[in-house]
């Protein structure tokens, strides 16, 4: 380039500057040096590379790219260059003249033109474009990538038949649907031929699956007034997390669902089960209760038995000797015959062995004394009848030497009365267990409160425990003159059952019983304690608690006492406990006095 | 001959005082499709200089010589072809069929450097096995003695179903020679290295050495992510300088400069991003790297392993500052070996990889973004007659 044509650049209002073969400046016309503030002559034979700014490595590295392949025309780029400090962003567009470059050097910051706003604009959508984020992508009318963000390319990490990842360059330009593996995007490719001749432009959207990332597939056509169809525009928005989230929290809530079913069946079955075991506590009391009566009644019944056993035995002797004897009897021992049977079937207080064995001997002396043979047999048989004393009446008799055989007659005689004796009291007690029983159950039979004297709860409860009580347990009572209450009786007769069986366990079935139903503060307070081994302190709060049990494994359920305090709540009513190892225990329930 | 027998010729010695792998008495580099295509674009690329006989004639030249190495007396010619094919697919080429060589006819079915582009670049409809033509040049010779052209008739890149040469016997001009004189050059010894307390270097090398990088049975290695392939040094080093000596007769010097190291940025950040996505990353490296920095400490034990340049870091603050030395780098020796010592750096592709690994391990965004972010510059160079290749990487 001449020095003649250079002058016209010289006055143009861009800057310009002319470069040798090497890109060293030879010139820049004076609008560059006003626009940078730089001296004609500093400038001369400085590399263009010196004006580049080292921030500014990509726009220098593209510049150099394009003139390194560069044929004719302008070579246009946008870089940063640097004077005196300061960063100008620059336009170059170079033109190869000859063996020099010309370069058209516009100060887009300053100049405020429309190619500053157009690279405002750009660098706005730029922005906007990379920190999207979702993964977006512009395709061209066929298709082909134009360009796309970050997100978008890590989000497909397309990859070669080997596996390789394809690079970013090597996406540009490539026709967007040929490049899914499974042309799993083809309905997306449809849709936008759809739009793209529709009268009415209108978004697609859809959610998929693409390997394991699930997407919100959103596509509109690009049209611009003038040419139309340009091309169309593709977001990505990976609703992975959110969808993972979702199936988990629908996992979770139908797990939940399913946990609540599975809990309510578990919780039924534990009702189930507490019901069983309270039952079998029920049963189990009851079991030792039943067997406690079953002697209670058998003992009765076996002396009936016996009674009766002893009655036909008897009868039928007499029936059958009774006739030949009396007619071997004088007439005037006939008559003592009959006082000595009078005598004898009086009812007198019985002896006990001791006593028996004492008047015996005695009698024995005296009968011997009067000169009656077989004295020890005929003793005998007189203080088994009760008779031991006053027998001078009898002497006459006794002194007869068929008296053996008629003392013998008088006490089968006697004998048939205390079988009928011993019938009436052991039918009696038979009868006031079952009574016992009768009131056990009788009065709630509905599952409703009645109006029940607690007194009466506790003296059934001590009859059903009697046959183990007598054995060497000290009963001692005392009640108040208690109101009526409306209460679930039958409950209330399980947990003085179940108390009294404690108790008895506790003083291994020997000690003090004592049982207390007073009124106090408007409640009937009832006191059951017992002289047995006490509970520790550690494990006293812990008695009322299901399952828990000091008993073997096996013997018992850990129920009763959590059966009992249940009881006594339902009543509305409070159990303590007050306990001293090796002393006793006295457990002590408060029932408000109410009635129906 | 047995396959056996010629893949014995190509086993790997890797020397781990100097860093270098060498195969059948040559040093090879491992590189990936990024840097192979990428160099190929910037040399051919350029206008001002025929880019393309520059790849052509190195590989042609590298290979002739190579090969001629290679063979033994013993070997006949059907040898050699088989020979000729065995080490193109072992180095990660691709598949050679010399079937037809008698009509002149050569194809190949799978090529590294059609795959490297089509995952690296923008599409081209230009045939792309420039390397190819050379490489075949380069064993004709060693084979038969002559002087040829070899021509790529049709390419993959433009889905053929197979790359077709075509050889033309009617060449006057001789083989090109670029005669190497052999250098000797001991590394220092007395450098202080900065080093992760997580990062096992010698166990990244030592897995790497062991790892079968060679060719499958398609003649490629898509391996770490990126399709790897084993490239004599000596080819590196002559295109590279015979690229900065062509733009230099046009005054380009420091445009040729920047573009070389622009595109081993750019390679830099593609090749680690690929590899440390591979799982061979994820299965070798990864367990190690507990923080970023870790990171880039891992990518410079690859780097090595991969025979690049026998490098550590001796100044280093995350996100910022990047020191390092390349003790015997081939690039510095491969230009000492063909030229002699200079005034300025020669080492471009370690100045742009050191630039472009800061970027890919603190960067944010795609590599078009994340490019330029750092300044590299090498500040001392063996070819200058430095002791040691020092590369200063600096967050503009």
């Amino acid at each position: 380039m001449t020095d003649e044509n250079f002058k016209e650049y010289q006055y143009l209002p861009v800057g310009v500057l002319i470069l040798d073969q090497t890109l060293n400046i030879t010139s820049a016309n004076t609008r560059f040096c006003e626009i940078f503030n730089v001296d004609h002559e500093s400038l001369k034979n400085m590399p263009l590379d010196n004006l580049f700014s080292p921030k500014d490595r990509k726009g220098s590295g593209n510049f150099y790219n394009k003139l390194s392949q560069y044929t004719k025309g302008f070579l246009d780029v946008q870089a940063t260059f640097r004077m005196n400090r300061v960063d100008y962003f620059v336009r170059l567009r170079a033109i190869q003249v000859d063996k020099q470059w010309l370069i058209y050097v516009e100060n887009t910051l300053i100049e405020q033109d429309i190619t500053y706003e157009f690279l405002i604009a750009q660098e706005r959508w730029e922005n906007i474009f990379k920190n999207s984020e979702g993964g977006i992508v512009i395709l061209d009318t066929n298709k082909r990538i134009l360009e796309y963000n970050k997100i978008f390319f890590e989000m497909m990490h397309f990859r070669s038949e080997h596996d390789v990842f394809l690079s970013e360059e090597a996406l540009m330009g490539k026709n967007l649907f040929l490049l899914f593996e499974n042309r799993e995007f083809d309905w997306l490719d449809r849709a936008i031929c759809e739009q793209k001749n529709a009268h009415k432009h209108q978004q697609v959207q859809k959610n998929v699956w693409y390997r394991d990332r699930y997407l919100d597939v959103r596509a509109g056509i690009i049209a611009l007034p003038i040419k139309g169809f340009v091309g169309c525009f593709i977001i990505f928005q990976d609703l992975t997390e959110r969808k993972l989230a979702e199936d988990r929290q629908s996992h979770l809530l139908f797990e939940l669902q399913h946990a609540n079913k599975e809990l309510s069946k578990a919780l039924e079955t534990l009702k189930n089960t507490q019901s069983q075991l309270i039952q079998s506590e029920k049963m189990a009391d009851l079991g030792q209760l039943i067997a406690g009566i079953a002697h209670e009644i058998n003992t009765p019944l076996g002396a009936i038995r016996s009674s009766v056993d002893n009655l036909i035995e008897l009868f039928t002797k007499l029936l059958r000797e009774f006739p030949t004897f009396f007619n071997d009897i004088p007439p005037a021992q006939q008559q003592d015959f009959f006082k000595l049977l009078q005598e004898a079937t009086q009812c007198k207080t019985a002896l006990n062995s001791k006593e028996k064995r004492k008047f015996r001997r005695k009698l024995a002396r005296e009968l011997s004394a009067q000169a009656v043979e077989n004295t020890d047999d005929i003793a005998d048989t007189l203080v088994d009848m009760n008779i031991y004393e006053n027998i001078e009446p009898f002497l006459p008799l006794l002194k007869d030497k068929k008296s053996q055989f008629i003392v013998h007659k008088v006490y089968e005689l006697a004998s048939l009365q205390s079988s009928a004796h011993t019938i009436a009291t052991a039918s009696n007690r038979a009868a006031k267990v079952v009574f016992a029983l009768k009131s056990f159950a009788r009065h709630d039979y509905k599952g409703e409160k009645v109006n029940a004297n607690i007194i009466e709860g506790i003296e059934t409860a001590l009859t059903l425990y009697h046959n183990q009580l007598k054995r060497g347990v000290e009963v001692f009572t005392q009640y108040d003159n208690l109101p009526i209450i409306a209460c679930y009786f039958d409950e209330l007769n399980q947990v003085w059952t179940n108390l009294i069986h404690n108790a008895l366990q506790a003083m291994d079935n020997k000690g003090k019983l004592t049982i207390r139903a007073i009124l106090e503060e408007n409640q009937i307070v009832i006191r059951v304690s017992d002289t047995g081994k006490g509970i520790p302190e550690e494990i006293r709060t812990k008695i009322f608690e299901p399952f828990f049990t000091t008993k073997p494994v096996g013997e018992g359920s850990g129920l009763g006492l959590d059966i009992v305090k249940k009881i006594i709540e339902k009543h509305k009513g409070t159990i303590a406990v007050d306990s001293e190892v090796d002393k006793g225990t006295t457990f002590t329930i408060s029932l408000p006095i109410v009635s129906i | 001959m047995e396959k056996e027998a010629i893949l014995e010729r190509f086993e790997l010695v890797y020397d781990s005082e100097t860093y270098r792998r060498i195969i059948a008495n040559k040093e090879v580099i491992i590189h990936c499709h990024h840097y192979n295509s990428r160099i190929q674009n910037t040399i051919e690329g350029a206008r001002q200089i025929n880019g393309r006989n520059i790849i052509l004639s190195s590989a042609e030249t590298v290979f002739s010589d190579y090969m001629a190495n290679i063979f033994k007396p013993e070997d006949s010619v059907e040898d050699k072809w088989q020979i000729a094919a065995a080490l193109y697919a072992h180095l990660g080429y691709g598949q050679l069929d010399f079937s037809k060589i008698n009509q002149g006819i050569i194809t190949s079915k799978s090529s590294h450097f059609v795959q490297g582009w089509l995952t690296g670049f923008e599409e081209r409809t230009k045939p792309v096995c420039v390397f190819t033509e050379g490489y075949l040049q380069g064993a004709i010779h060693a084979i038969t003695g002559e002087p040829v052209h070899v021509n790529e008739e049709s390419c993959m890149i433009n889905d053929e179903t197979e790359c077709r040469f075509i050889v033309d016997k009617k060449r006057i001009v001789p083989i090109a020679r670029y005669p190497k004189q052999k250098f000797q050059f001991t590394p220092k010894t007395d450098s202080e290295f900065v080093k992760s307390p997580n990062i096992d270097e010698q166990k990244i090398i030592d897995a790497l050495v062991d790892m079968p990088i060679y060719g499958n049975e398609k003649g490629l290695i898509p391996t770490f992510g990126v399709y790897l392939a084993a490239m004599p040094a000596d080819f590196y080093n002559l295109v590279c300088i015979r690229f900065i000596e062509e733009m230099q007769k046009n005054n380009l010097f420091y445009v040729a400069k920047r573009l070389l190291m622009n595109s081993a940025e750019s390679c830099a950040m593609n090749t680690f991003r690929g590899i440390v996505n591979s799982k061979e990353w994820r299965s070798l490296i990864a367990p190690m790297v507990k923080t970023q920095d870790d990171e880039l400490f891992g990518i410079i034990a690859v780097s090595n392993a991969l025979g690049w340049g026998n490098w550590h870091v001796t100044k280093f603050i995350p996100h910022e500052l990047l020191i390092m030395q390349s003790l015997n780098g081939y690039e510095a020796l491969g230009f000492l070996g063909y030229r002699n010592k200079v005034d300025s750096p020669q080492c471009f592709m370690l100045t742009g990889v050191a630039a472009g690994i800061m970027a890919l391990v603190y960067g944010e965004g795609t590599i078009k973004e994340r490019f330029g972010i750092y300044f590299s510059e090498e500040s001392s160079c063996i070819t200058c007659g430095d002791q040691a290749c020092v590369f200063e990487v600096e967050n503009v």
